[in-house]
């Protein structure tokens, strides 16, 4: 029991490190089991045993099982509920798992680490969105809100809120504009199917700009196209374009693309764009990046 | 300290059908009727009469669950080599004592059961079968590690097993692949700590290809080279020889390219792929690549 005690202590200790930006997920920590009793049934201690040993043999979904099998017999209700949300934790299935930590705390009001599961359940409502990035476009690389997180694909943890998602491909382009919070489980996948991109400017929008599209600047004709979000053929020179509207916007957006092979990805955010409704122009930050893909 | 002694015994002889008791003593809240199975149980145990003892142990403990009794079980499991079930029964023991003064020695001893190696027979069909593989010119891989080589000899089998080829191994789940020269076959096969298990490989005859891939997960696959897009897992391909790149991918996620160096000739570039992370991860598990390059004789 004070061991158990001591793990949990530990679990939430964890729990004080604020991870950095766009870290991989933390493991989920040990396991912290409760034993059976020995006024339970010979049939109901064989079903803990087995669950016990599926867990121990890294079979969480096995275990799962194992104790979902005895969770609707009353006598045994506390013990399995709370090894069973200590199996979902590890899987990182965490709204299940506080789901069932729940139950635990109805099932047993006295219990005595009581406190320690609803501080325990307060942290993991409060677990960081997750994002994995991929797409069987080999060799892409992933920004988040313009900042560069590696080669695809790659899972990681984002602060709750908008983000902008950018995958690049040496013959692929995708561009996911989100909404996330805690416990959100997010999978975003380029595909192949999709058509090919092999421009030299990607055009991406950060998570304040609200709207995406295209429009040309100059004459019907021989206007040039801009594409928010979108990968276009530019020659090297430097570009000019409204992307708010002339009397919103304080400034252009504008950038140089360099001579010589490659992708220049241009990302444009506009932090302050509420200020709209107060009043005033809208500030443009553009971030200018050449692409470089992993051999 | 005459049963810590005991049980030190018994930690060091476990491997094997170890006949030493390490019995604890009567419990005393049994029911009557349990009490009576448990001395029985105990009587019969001592008169050497293992079976007997096990089934009055269980009688016993389903009338009336005792940290006691189902230790017994436990022990008299060992001795008559039912590890398995051994096993579970410490387990139940340890999760109804969970302060148990002998947890540290029951634990050690658990582990030693665990890792009591078994046997796996390796072998393949009659000649009869067209998809018989010719085990002696064939490496033989378990789990991503050669365990055979072609050229050494197999045997005739132990018990009622064909003409195969032993490997001692901890039980588990594992992934058997043979690989000849022309031919590619695989079988997942499972057994317990101490049992002994015949495994059947068969191939077809011939299978091209100077890559063998395979995973211990089924969710774990590689794209075929090639237009039109397939996953695979327990197979054998062609690639141009030199560097390449394998596309991993697990159940929907795609992994990180495996970088390869396909051999010219008539060798094989045997890859295989692990994790032990569960299957409910929403993206690419942690894995083991393992690569050998199998040599066959021109």
């Amino acid at each position: 029991m004070r061991l158990s005690a001591l793990a949990l202590g530990a679990l939430l200790t964890q729990a004080a490190h604020a991870a950095p930006a766009f870290a991989p997920p933390p493991k989920p920590g040990p396991a912290i089991r409760k034993p059976a009793a020995v006024t339970w049934s010979a049939e109901s201690l064989s079903v803990f045993a087995d669950a016990l040993l599926a867990d121990k043999a890294g079979d969480l979904e096995k275990a799962h099982d194992f104790y979902r099998r005895m969770s609707s017999d009353d006598k045994l209700v506390p013990a399995v509920l709370y090894n069973s949300a200590d199996v979902l934790r590890r899987m990182e299935r965490y709204k299940d798992a506080i789901e069932l930590y729940k139950k635990y705390l109805e099932a047993a009001p006295d219990a005595s680490d009581r406190a320690d599961v609803g501080k325990l359940i307060a942290r993991l409502e409060a677990t960081p969105p997750i994002l994995t990035i991929d797409g069987d476009d080999p060799g892409a690389v992933i920004y988040v809100d313009g900042i560069l997180v590696g080669p695809s694909p790659q899972t990681i943890q984002v602060t709750p809120g908008k983000h902008a998602v950018d995958r690049i491909g040496p013959t692929s382009y995708d561009h996911d504009h989100i909404d996330v919070k805690p416990l959100d489980v997010r999978h975003l996948q380029t595909s192949s199917s999709s058509k090919e991109e092999t421009g030299n400017v990607v055009l991406s929008g950060g998570g304040a700009i609200r709207y995406s599209g295209s429009w040309r600047d100059g004459d019907r004709d021989s206007g040039f196209m801009w594409k928010l979000n979108g990968r276009m053929d530019f020659a090297p020179g430097r570009y000019s374009t409204q992307l708010l509207g002339r009397d919103y916007a304080c400034s252009p957006l504008a950038f140089e693309v360099p001579k010589g092979p490659g992708v220049t990805f241009v990302f444009v955010d506009a932090p302050n764009a509420d200020d709209e409704k107060r009043g005033g122009c809208v500030q443009i930050n553009v971030k200018v990046k050449k692409v470089a893909f992993p051999r | 300290m005459i049963r810590a002694l005991i049980l030190l015994a018994a930690l060091a002889a476990v491997a094997g059908a170890d006949d030493t008791a390490v019995r604890k003593g009567t419990p005393d809240r049994f029911a009557k009727a349990a009490g009576d199975a448990f001395s029985q149980a105990v009587a019969a145990d001592k008169a050497g009469d293992l079976r007997t003892a096990l089934g009055l142990y269980e009688k016993a403990f389903a009338i009336s669950p005792h940290p006691s009794t189902i230790y017994n079980i436990a022990d008299v499991q060992r001795r008559l080599n039912l590890l398995p079930l051994a096993l579970k029964s410490y387990e139940t023991y340890l999760a109804i004592t969970p302060n148990a003064a002998d947890k540290k020695d029951v634990e050690t001893l658990m582990a030693k059961v665990q890792a009591t190696p078994g046997m796996l027979w390796v072998a393949t069909s009659p000649p009869s079968d067209a998809r018989a593989i010719d085990l002696t010119n064939a490496y033989i891989i378990v789990d991503g590690e050669v365990k055979k080589l072609p050229g050494v000899e197999i045997h005739a089998g132990p018990y009622n097993y064909r003409e195969g080829y032993g490997i001692d191994l901890r039980g588990g789940e594992h992934v058997i692949d043979v690989v000849t020269s022309v031919s590619f076959g695989s079988e997942e096969c499972k057994f317990g700590p101490g049992e002994n298990r015949e495994c059947i490989v068969v191939a077809p005859p011939r299978t091209d290809g100077a890559v063998v891939f395979n995973s211990n997960d089924r969710g774990l696959e590689i794209r075929m080279p090639g237009k039109g897009r397939t996953e695979k897992r327990e197979v054998r391909f062609e690639l141009p020889p030199g560097k390449q790149r394998l596309l991993l991918r697990d159940r929907s996620f795609e992994c990180p390219p495996i970088a390869v160096d396909v051999p010219k000739g008539g060798d094989v570039l045997y890859v295989f792929v692990s994790t032990t992370e569960h299957d409910r991860l929403e993206r690419c598990r942690q894995v083991t690549v393992t690569q050998k390059r199998l040599k066959f004789a021109d």
